[in-house]
């Protein structure tokens, strides 16, 4: 018996043997899996709200203001890569439009994932909850079509992103405009048929949906304008009546003070249709705008201040009316003030050039090249604002993406239609209470460029009027490049050389300069939609620009 | 008490007198006259009375006249000596070939060296410690054959990455397994929270695994590397495997060593940056080419100083310090070691350090004749700090960028800071200084183990490992007022990280000599191990003051407080069969089976079989009393092992949070792939083992085919579809070939002097055999940097991670040249003959006179993606270590060489120092041989092309442009350099005193020696050092220099003593 006790040692390992199955099977712990995650209304609701916010972080970033601004010819900023979209002398190598390309469809994953995923587990979960949240995910999908194509052209058309990549479907045509444009509309239609009327502020409701229905209606009836016009009327048209539901229908209603619409506490208000979700924190939750515009640290209360050489062309410039209420809260001038920013010190007064009191040899903030400086979006620094802004980049102001006077002017814009203006009573009336609204007189009737004019400066800095040039672009080509060749860019101002030292700051101190090519950079037709990275286009030659776009297979 | 011992002594000592017994006394040495402990020393013919020899290779024993004295000691000769009427003998020892280098520790169990049919290298610890090292991988380099280990940063305690063989994983790691004292683990470093979080690019933040083990500990170093050697450890061991044995005790009296050295380390190399009157006229010509308004204070260069030479002020000379204390010793039962450290090393990089507390406890005990068990315990605490060192925000980088007209603290005494924020956002010394981001480690590592002898030749083994890790990292930006740089809320982020991993293992050994001729071991085991783990971080901001670093109340909590929890298992099934005939032909066969909880159901299981046989060929009758060749061994092996090394659960779909205003929102976290399963390595071995003129060289060749298949890849789909974070696959082969080759030669052995050389000369060839497809590219990017999008590129029918880019072919000289040549920017005029346009010759808006002229390699006439190609080879062609060591009675002296041939380095760093993008920050004096201007009319217009042309053709370094329309700072061959070295790794000179000075002060032994590492490096390679290692041990970017944490010259001082 001794001899054998000793092999009692041995059991442990017939023991272990049978269970090793179970042993190495060992569930997640820190997470859910798609699988057990969707058990109630709560869950399908977080994972809509995913669409409203960080995905969009990098598109917002950078490429959102310096493409739609500086192709626009409203932002001098001649810089580095971000630079480039001044001189129009960006490729497909510039890194911002690669991260802008990424972060929509990053957007359209996401959605992505909610339409064609999220049924798939949600089996538990009532229809009606998943429809909204299915339209949610489709309205948020088409706002990001819409970006693509204004910005890129022709673009893949990818409905379920999960699918292609089990399958391996990782070569990918683009597909056409055309295409893009009705693959747009029906998301928005489903959208503008399932989503509710109201919902938590932010959040997209049918209004949101029906406010982009008008806006790519009327973008679909530019483009249309010179190939069919029957289809360009009946388009606009729909973009006129679903405008006007909108604007009479939803109850929602434009803010009373412009400048109101950039306070922090009126996030989602009632002007609002859809803007991207901020809040402060850490990178990429918050709003970075305000670190890559604002002057300095004075303003920001931290290093994260990169708008020191960044201002509005002179051209922008010269379409400012001196009396125009917007003014302030678009750039900073000479002599505005800003209680908001730099409350410790009584507010933050503008000045051209900012010398330290105690030291007059010491520059503060230098003089931009056209004497001013950015405002929207720059709301001050986090003792400003507790609760409210952070390093990190991230203040909580939400950007813009949608706004009711938008709709507005879209219904002007269709009233125009293919003729050169409009006298239409209704139309006129959105018009001026717009006008009114920043202080300027009423007008009785508005040319399409008059009307672009308005929009300029309705939305400035708010990256809007890339997509208006877009339009001008479909309906005539010829002016449009015109108008963008001959915009006063590269006009800046020096310090006169024969001023005192005390006239640096007023105007009288400094002397115009024409720059660079006479001041202008003129634009070619080839530059009308930014190149998709070639990151992408070496992983997927199909997207390679000698590739023709194919019709959406529907 | 003290008479009674004397009149007990004097009475056994009668006793012994009385039946003829004497004392014998002598020294044993080697054939180096070096002294050699623990030599079995007994009369013949009565093994009981016996006796070791002493740590002084001195021993004493009783025995009579005419009785022989048998001396035995493993690897050498046994030798007899007849007592004769001297009470003296002294020995010299000589070497065995048959047995050199004893016995050798293989995956559970050991095995003679000259016994082994796979390939298996081995370093002793005194190997080790002749060069002085903080870390064991540092220790390594060079040392065995086919094992490549490359500093990752010269920062104390930064990783090292070790490529046994070649990398197999594209994307899973390539660190091999380590096992300390049956305790295994990876190679994969852990990493500190860096500074992303709080803007900016990480820069490497992995540290060193091994820099928790005193190097001071080991006994030795056992390197598996083919197949039939790992194959045991089944799914760990795809890498290879470095056993390391901790020394234990022994049997007789207690010693007490101390060690102890003192370093100064330097910097061995600095770059030659522009001091500030060179930067002033530098500031004046470009703000001319740039049309820009001139700086006034740059106005005349010639009165301007030199300024801050910012690299004087961010490198320092830093000191470090050792000290190890450990006893050993044992009676018959029971044997012990005991060892304490402190070691502490500044880095020199003001602001970073690393120190270290061990301990450790080895104790054996003989419960019974049948029984034996025996534990280890070693607790360890480092700590370290690290500033951001690697990386465009990294503080080398930093420094190198900062203008000299900025001074690092203005005259009130404070920091200081750039006048504009346009350049550098930071001051490099005071966020050195300021910023900490620091790590601390308590690691605690048992082994528990019985043997229980159940039969003849029957053993039973149970072991039980524990490594339990706690690791608290921080990180702190802290308010601050530098110049024009403000930050008013400080920040302060906290991870905690906790693991614990255990394994248990019983195996059974049966070892049986069947016949005269023919025996065999036999090992059948199994294990379970776990890993648990879990951890949290936090940040809060705004804190009451920069002093208080610790989340203390009055900050505010940033974000939601992060937290992770995981467990990974492995159960598996092992067993090993040799068979030995007549020590002519020796057979090894493996089999394992592992389950893994990382893969899904129906996956889960892998096996892992091995096969290898040895001849040894000087065993036979025609070689057998060879004079010339004393061994001879010819070994063959194949064998399969395997990876799953990737996450957990990658298997099934996750869902993610982050915040929204919302409240959180959750995404998917990745696309799962239900199929995932085992990525698997075949290796075949080949080697040789020689040794021959009188046991004078031993060589030893092996020639190694690695395939490995079924990769374990992160699928990278085209951007539009990389939403969600796309699937892991098992996809893929690559195939690594090579040679291994090490050379041991005793060239001088006379008898106060000899002269010993080792080569170790490795050789791999990398090449991926297959992906999904054959056109299927893996890329590799340098963060965000936009122009590095593609710096590596992964690919059939290359090795791993080649560098990808443009090639330049000079810069434009003249308008015309821009016109003739491919498009690089079109003016978008498109005609029949010029499809893509013509170059826009445009000083702001295309190409102009000074832009890099990139190579049309496609002919097609433009210059795009289709034109980048393979630009460099981070691969080596061979590594080698060439170690010569001299003894002159008590001095030794040794020197140390090792190298790197064939690689190429991607000198990140210079796209930014010789970028010439900004006019707010310092470039590298290389950047005065730039493209300069000529204008033909020189009061012509400066914009117009034909009015311009290069001033200094045959320039590589385009000219300035702040919006490089031209893209010059793309990834290119411009950036490639030649990463071949030689490196004078270690040159060391030692001195014994004599034992007759030190006995007199009861030391055993007393040793001064005086080292110098890294003294010289002999390389074309132009920035700091060649030596780059791969970013946070990523195969896949090797070689990247993006402000690396140069490595030091070190100096030091040293004592051993023994009691």
């Amino acid at each position: 018996m001794k001899k054998y006790f000793k092999f009692i040692f041995i059991l442990p390992v017939l023991i272990m043997a049978s269970c090793s199955e179970e042993f190495v099977t060992i569930p997640v712990q820190d997470a859910s899996t798609s699988g057990n995650f969707f058990k109630s209304e709560v869950d399908v609701r977080a994972a809509t709200a995913a669409l409203y916010g960080s995905p969009w972080f990098q598109f917002n970033d950078k490429f959102n203001w310096a493409a739609g601004e500086e192709l626009a010819g409203n932002l001098y900023h001649t810089w580095d890569q971000e630079g480039q979209f001044f001189y129009y002398s960006y490729n497909a190598g510039n890194a911002h439009i690669r991260s802008g390309w990424l972060s929509l469809y990053r957007v359209v994953a996401i959605a992505s994932s909610i339409i064609n995923d999220m049924p798939v587990f949600a089996t538990a979960i009532p229809q009606d909850v998943q429809d909204r949240a299915i339209a949610e995910a489709k309205f948020a999908r088409a706002v990001a079509y819409f970006i693509l194509t204004e910005f890129w052209g022709e673009v893949p058309i990818v409905e379920n992103v999960t699918a292609k990549v089990v399958n391996n479907e990782v070569s990918n045509p683009k597909n056409t405009k055309e295409s893009i444009y009705e693959f747009i509309k029906r998301d928005l239609e489903f959208a503008a048929s399932k989503l509710p009327l109201t919902d938590t502020p932010g959040r997209a409701t049918q209004w949101s949906a029906k406010g982009y229905l008008a806006k790519t209606y009327l973008t679909m009836a530019q483009y249309y304008s010179k190939k069919d016009a029957t289809k360009a009327t009946e388009f606009f048209n729909k973009s006129k009546t679903i405008a006007a539901d909108v604007i009479d229908n939803s109850g929602l209603k434009l803010m009373e003070n412009y400048s109101d619409l950039f306070l922090m506490e009126n996030n989602n208000n009632p002007e609002s249709l859809f803007a991207i979700q901020f809040m402060q924190g850490s990178y990429s939750i918050g709003n970075s705008l305000q670190a890559n515009f604002a002057r300095s640290s004075l303003i920001t209360g931290n290093t994260e201040a990169w708008g020191g050489g960044k201002c509005m062309t002179y051209d922008f410039l010269q379409d400012v009316n001196p009396n125009d209420k917007r003014k302030s809260a678009i750039y900073m001038d000479l002599g505005d003030v800003y209680p908001d920013i730099n409350k410790a010190n009584g507010g933050y007064k503008y000045f051209i050039v900012n010398r330290d009191p105690s030291d007059p040899n010491k520059v503060l903030e230098g003089a931009s090249p056209t004497l001013n400086h950015l405002k929207k979006y720059v709301v001050g620094s986090a003792q400003d604002h507790p609760g409210k802004v952070s390093t990190g980049q991230a203040t909580a102001i939400n950007q813009y993406m949608l706004r009711l006077a938008d709709v507005y002017l879209v219904y002007v814009e269709a009233a125009i239609g293919l003729g050169d203006n409009t006298s239409d009573g209704k139309a006129l009336g959105y018009l001026n209470t717009i006008r009114n609204r920043a202080g300027l007189p009423a007008k009785t009737s508005v040319t399409f460029r008059e009307l672009l004019k308005e929009r300029r400066v309705e939305f400035g800095m708010e990256s809007m009027y890339w997509y208006d040039i877009k339009r001008f672009f479909y309906r005539d080509q010829t002016a449009a490049v015109d108008m963008l060749s001959n915009q006063k860019r590269e006009y800046v101002f020096d310090r006169d050389q024969s001023s005192t030292a005390a006239d640096e700051n007023t105007k009288a101190g400094y002397v115009l300069r024409i720059a660079g090519n006479n001041g202008v950079v003129p634009f070619n037709p080839a530059n009308i939609n930014v190149p998709i990275p070639a990151s992408e286009v070496v992983l997927d030659p199909m997207l390679a620009p000698d590739v023709p776009a194919v019709d959406y297979n529907f | 008490m003290r008479k009674l011992y004397l009149v007990l002594s004097l009475f056994f000592s009668c006793l012994a007198f009385a039946v003829g017994q004497k004392s014998i006394t002598g020294n044993i040495v080697d054939q180096n006259s070096e002294p050699l402990i623990g030599v079995n020393i007994f009369v013949k013919g009565n093994e009981s009375r016996g006796t070791l020899s002493d740590i002084d290779g001195s021993y004493t024993i009783s025995a009579k006249e005419g009785e022989t004295l048998i001396f035995s000691y493993i690897g050498f000769k046994t030798q007899e000596s007849l007592i004769g009427t001297s009470n003296s003998i002294d020995v010299s020892m000589s070497p065995d070939a048959l047995v050199l280098e004893d016995i050798v520790v293989i995956g559970y169990g050991q095995s003679k060296k000259s016994d082994l049919t796979g390939a298996v290298s081995s370093v002793s610890g005194e190997q080790l410690r002749t060069n002085l090292t903080t870390n064991i991988d540092q220790a390594l380099q060079g040392r065995v054959a086919g094992v490549q280990v490359t500093q990752n940063s010269g920062a104390p305690g930064g990783a090292a990455s070790i490529r046994i063989r070649g990398a197999n994983s594209i994307n899973g790691s390539n660190e091999p397994l380590y096992v300390v004292d049956g305790l295994p683990f990876t190679g994969n470093g852990a990493s500190t929270i860096g500074f992303d979080w709080a803007g900016g690019a990480n820069g490497q933040n992995r540290v060193n695994p091994l820099s928790t083990i005193s190097p001071n500990d080991i006994l030795s170093i056992d390197v598996l590397k083919d197949a039939s050697a790992t194959a045991i450890y089944g799914t760990r061991g795809a890498n290879g495997v470095i056993i390391i044995t901790t020394k234990r005790g022994k049997k007789g009296e207690s010693k007490i060593s101390y060690n102890t050295y003192y370093g100064l380390q330097t910097l061995r190399k600095k770059l030659d940056m522009m001091d500030m009157a060179q930067y002033a006229d530098y500031n004046n010509q470009i703000t001319r080419d740039l049309e820009i308004t001139p700086d006034q204070r740059y106005a005349d260069p010639s009165l301007l100083g030199r300024g801050t030479n910012w690299q004087n002020e961010i490198f320092t000379d830093a000191g470090s310090h050792s000290h190890q204390l450990s006893v050993v010793g044992g009676t018959d039962r029971t044997s012990y070691a005991i060892t304490g450290g402190y070691f502490k090393q500044d880095g020199t990089v003001i602001g970073s350090d690393f120190d270290r507390i061990s301990t450790r406890v080895n104790l054996d005990n003989k419960v019974k004749d049948w029984f034996k068990v025996g534990a280890s315990l070693a607790f360890s605490k480092t700590s370290e700090k690290i500033t951001l060192n690697d990386g465009g925000d990294g503080v080398i980088i930093q420094s190198l960028l900062t203008l000299p007209s900025v001074s690092v603290r203005d005259i009130e005494g404070n920091y200081d800071g750039p006048e504009s924020q346009f350049g550098t956002n930071y001051n490099p010394v005071a966020a050195a200084l300021q910023r900490n981001n620091t790590l601390s480690r308590q690691r605690l590592m048992a082994n528990l183990f019985g043997d229980f002898t159940i039969g003849k030749g029957l053993v039973f083994r149970s072991e039980l490992n524990f490594d339990n890790n706690h690791s608290v990292g921080k990180a702190f930006q802290p308010t601050y007022k530098w110049g024009v740089l403000e930050n008013t809320e400080n920040r302060l982020r906290q991870n905690e990280d906790n693991s614990f991993f255990w394994v248990i293992k019983n195996y059974l050994t049966y070892e049986k000599k069947l016949t005269e001729k023919h025996s065999i071991t036999a090992m059948l085991g199994q294990e379970a191990q776990k890993s648990n783990y879990f951890g949290n971080s936090i940040t809060v901001a705004n804190l009451p003051s920069n002093d208080i670093q610790e989340l203390v109340q009055g900050g505010t909590v940033i974000g939601n407080p992060g937290s992770y929890k995981g467990a990974q298992s492995l159960a598996s099934y092992y067993g090993r069969f040799n068979y030995n005939f007549n020590e002519l032909i020796l057979a090894t066969f493996t089999y394992r089976g592992d389950a893994s909880s990382k893969f899904g159901p129906g996956n889960k299981w892998g096996y892992f079989p091995s096969g290898s046989v040895a001849v040894r060929l000087s065993q036979m009758e025609f070689l057998k009393n060879s004079s010339l060749v004393t061994n001879m061994k010819l070994r063959l092996g194949y064998g399969l092992s395997g990876s799953d090394n990737i996450g957990n659960n990658l298997f099934e779909p996750l869902m993610r949070p982050f915040q929204t205003p919302f409240g959180n929102a959750y995404v998917p976290g990745n696309i799962a792939n239900p199929d995932l399963g085992w990525e698997t390595t075949a290796q075949a071995n080949l080697g040789l083992d020689l040794t021959v003129f009188k046991d004078r060289l031993d060589v030893s060749i092996d020639v190694y085919n690695k395939n490995t298949r079924d990769l374990l890849l992160q699928s990278n789909p085209p951007g539009y579809l990389s939403g969600i974070a796309p699937p892991f696959i098992n996809i893929g082969k690559v195939n690594n070939k090579g040679i291994d080759f090490s050379l041991n030669s005793r060239n001088i052995n006379r008898n106060k002097f000899s002269w010993n050389s080792d080569l170790t000369l490795s050789v791999n060839r990398n090449k991926i055999v297959e992906l999904e497809s054959d056109g299927k590219v893996y890329y590799r990017n340098l963060y965000w940097y936009s122009e590095f999008q593609t710096v590596t590129a992964t690919t059939v029918g290359m090795p791993i991670g080649m560098f990808y880019g443009y090639q330049m072919e000079g810069v434009f000289k003249d308008q015309q040249d821009i016109l003739n040549h491919a498009v690089q920017i079109s003016d978008k005029v498109i005609t029949e003959t010029r499809p893509n346009g013509t170059n826009l010759v445009s000083k702001n808006q295309g190409v102009w006179i000074g832009d890099v002229k990139f190579k049309d390699l496609n002919g097609d006439g433009v210059i795009d993606t289709d034109d980048q190609t393979f630009i460099g080879n981070p691969n080596p062609d061979f590594t080698f270590g060439l170690n010569n060591s001299f003894n002159y009675g008590a001095f030794e002296f040794g020197v140390y060489l090792t190298g790197s041939y064939g690689a190429d380095i991607l000198n990140h760093t210079r796209s930014v120092l010789e970028g010439q993008t900004g006019i707010f920050i310092n470039q590298a004096s290389t950047v005065f041989g730039r493209a300069q201007f000529k204008y033909l009319d020189p009061n012509g217009s400066t914009t117009d092309p034909a009015n311009v042309v290069l001033a200094n053709p045959g320039t590589n370094i385009p000219r300035p442009t702040t919006n490089d329309n031209n893209r010059n700072n793309r990834m290119s061959d411009r950036f490639i350099e030649n990463g071949s070295y030689l490196r004078l790794q270690t040159l060391r000179l030692g001195y014994t005193l004599p034992s007759s000075l030190t006995k007199r002060v009861k030391m055993e032994r007393l040793k001064v020696y005086a080292n110098v590492s890294n003294l010289a490096v002999w390389s074309n390679y132009s920035g700091y050092d060649p030596e780059i290692g791969a970013f946070n041990q990523s195969s896949l970017v090797q070689n990247v220099d993006m402000g690396r944490y140069p490595t030091p010259r070190m100096f030091t001082l040293g004592l051993d003593v023994d009691f």
